[in-house]
């Protein structure tokens, strides 16, 4: 069984929908990304998650409690099963560093010797042990998610969601912070699901991906199979812009359709796992006589999987044993055009 | 002739102090829960019972609009019942705390309502109850703000228990105008002054140290 189920789920505020008959499973140990642009209704599925919003219609099944049918005092209760970590971090400052990962062990009534261990137990974890004793405000914004994953984790819940974790840091801290959040996966099995608007975040730490675009759940997949092909869909295309290569400038403006005489072909290509270890360009260049130029592009890693997504430029028209050699060989050949050579 | 100045500056000075103590207690220990279910009635994301606390709003308000000098004397009937009579320090304590618990519960309101929602929905994101958010999250969280609160309310205090003298509370405003403007001794009026500059300053002193304390 899954770990969360969730089925049919509809939210509308007033005449507004936010979310429209969403439907989807996560398995224990699986982190998922759930992405989508500002208003797609990311925030109100994450306030359905974690039982601070009542859907109009569906159901959310958590470790088979249902979250739309509980009553308030059975909510406070569930919510514990949920950890969030918040874009802000949240933390108190009115409380030590140690004081703040305490908290949701004292609301759930832990004993204080108890209390003391597991933060002493979290801290270490998260890699902060000599700052226990500092308040929330002298700590740098991936210190201050570090206590934040902390304290979401204290209780061990079976589901952690991250709302837009690393919106406000820099590259190199939201590096270090999913590095945290897959260790803890990998460690505790923890289930993840990360909410942004970052593909990058996604492709880097998903292993699968759920894409929203005003209120509905448009894709629902590995993230390998999105990044390979997206099937000519605008809203999917724009979300995906980020993270394909992309041609430079000035030779897009001198990009035509027609080929031209003595010009250069511009293909985009993308391979699978198995084809990102071979020497696969060479190989085009000693069977079918080409010379190539890499334009834009590489090998990515994506939820786990190789993916090889690059842009190459043909010194000589595709001939039909080499469209017949790419179509077999990669996942997309796209001929996105022609220029005039330099040489 | 000075000792007997300083005497009577020692005595009003222990009995302003007296007055402005007491009621500021007053005002912390009723303004502070008005204040509280004020923002905790009116949040959408702890009780939301609007209707609940905006009377309590009403009431404050009126209290607030009028001037303490008329309040005064408007309150002598329930003065007599609480202290059981309308004369002195003790009773003068009264007028000034009723005066102050409205006053206290605006300005703790203000610090409360600076709280950062996020803030709140963490704690409920946690399995909190409401009256945890306000144990965990809103009091100490707004403690800075609610301890110069204090200060100022309690410093208003000071000027407000002058105005007491007029019922015949005692204290250094009592005496400024006793001694100095009825009697036109000059001594004893700059004197009274003096020590209400010091008073305040103290006062002032002793909260922004309160609120460094506490904030850190």
């Amino acid at each position: 069984m899954s770990l969360l189920d969730v089925s049919g789920l509809s939210c509308r505020f007033g005449s507004q929908t936010a979310l429209s008959d969403i439907s989807f499973k996560v398995d224990k140990g699986e982190i998922v990304g759930v992405i989508g642009s500002s208003g797609a209704g990311k925030s109100t599925l994450l306030r359905c998650l974690c039982a601070l919003e009542r859907p109009t219609e569906g159901h959310i099944l958590l470790d088979g409690a249902d979250l739309t049918q509980l009553s308030e005092r059975d909510l406070v209760a569930a919510r514990r099963k949920v950890g969030l970590v918040f874009q802000h971090f949240n933390l108190l400052n009115s409380r030590s560093v140690a004081a703040n990962i305490a908290l949701p062990l004292e609301i759930a009534g832990w004993p204080k010797p108890r209390i003391a261990e597991r933060v002493e137990e979290l801290l270490a974890l998260v890699g902060l042990e000599s700052h226990g004793h500092k308040r929330p405000s002298q700590l740098s914004g991936g210190q201050k998610q570090r206590v934040g994953i902390a304290r979401a984790i204290a209780n061990s819940p079976s589901l952690l969601l991250c709302d837009e974790a690393t919106s406000a840091l820099d590259p190199h801290t939201t590096a270090s912070i999913l590095e945290l959040l897959a260790d803890i996966n990998r460690t505790l099995g923890l289930t993840i699901i990360l909410i942004t608007h970052e593909m990058e975040v996604v492709r880097r730490f998903a292993h699968r991906v759920l894409v929203l675009d005003h209120g509905a759940l448009i894709e629902n997949g590995s993230m390998a199979t999105l990044m390979r092909d997206s099937r000519g869909d605008p809203r999917l295309e724009r979300l995906l812009a980020d993270t394909r290569p992309g041609l430079p400038e000035t030779i897009k403006r001198q990009l035509s359709a027609v080929p031209v005489p003595g010009g250069l072909t511009l293909m985009r290509i993308v391979l699978g796992p198995e084809a990102a270890k071979t020497p696969f360009l060479s190989l085009l260049t000693t069977r079918f006589d080409q010379q190539i130029t890499l334009v834009q592009g590489g090998t990515l890693s994506c939820g786990g999987d190789l993916l090889t997504d690059m842009i190459l430029a043909f010194s000589a028209p595709v001939t039909e044993p080499l469209a017949a050699f790419l179509e077999q060989q990669a996942h997309v050949t796209e001929v996105l055009g022609h220029v005039p050579s330099d040489r | 002739m000075y000792r007997l100045i300083a005497r009577l500056i020692a005595e009003s000075t222990l009995q302003t102090v007296e007055m402005v103590a007491a009621s500021s207690l007053v005002a912390v220990l009723f303004g502070l829960p008005l204040a509280v279910l004020m923002i905790a009635t009116r949040r959408t994301d702890l009780y939301d019972l609007p209707w609940l606390g905006r009377p309590i709003g009403w009431v404050i308000d009126a209290v607030r609009a009028i001037p303490f000098i008329i309040l005064l004397v408007l309150l002598i009937p329930v003065t007599r019942f609480i202290a059981g009579t309308s004369l002195g320090t003790l009773a003068a304590i009264v007028p000034l705390s009723i005066a102050a618990i409205p006053y206290y519960a605006r300005i703790a309101e203000i610090s409360l309502q600076e709280i950062e929602p996020g803030l709140i929905e963490a704690v409920r994101v946690m399995g909190g109850t409401r009256w945890m958010v306000i144990r965990y999250v809103l009091i100490p969280e707004a403690l800075p703000g609610l301890l110069s609160g204090l200060t100022v309310t309690a410093i208003t205090l000071v000027g407000a228990s002058a105005m007491a003298g007029a019922i015949g509370a005692g204290g250094l405003g009592d005496l400024a105008i006793r001694y100095g403007y009825q009697r036109f001794n000059t001594t004893i009026m700059f004197a009274v002054v003096a020590v209400l500059i010091l008073l305040v300053g103290v006062i002032q002193g002793a909260g922004t140290l309160a609120v460094r304390a506490v904030r850190r």
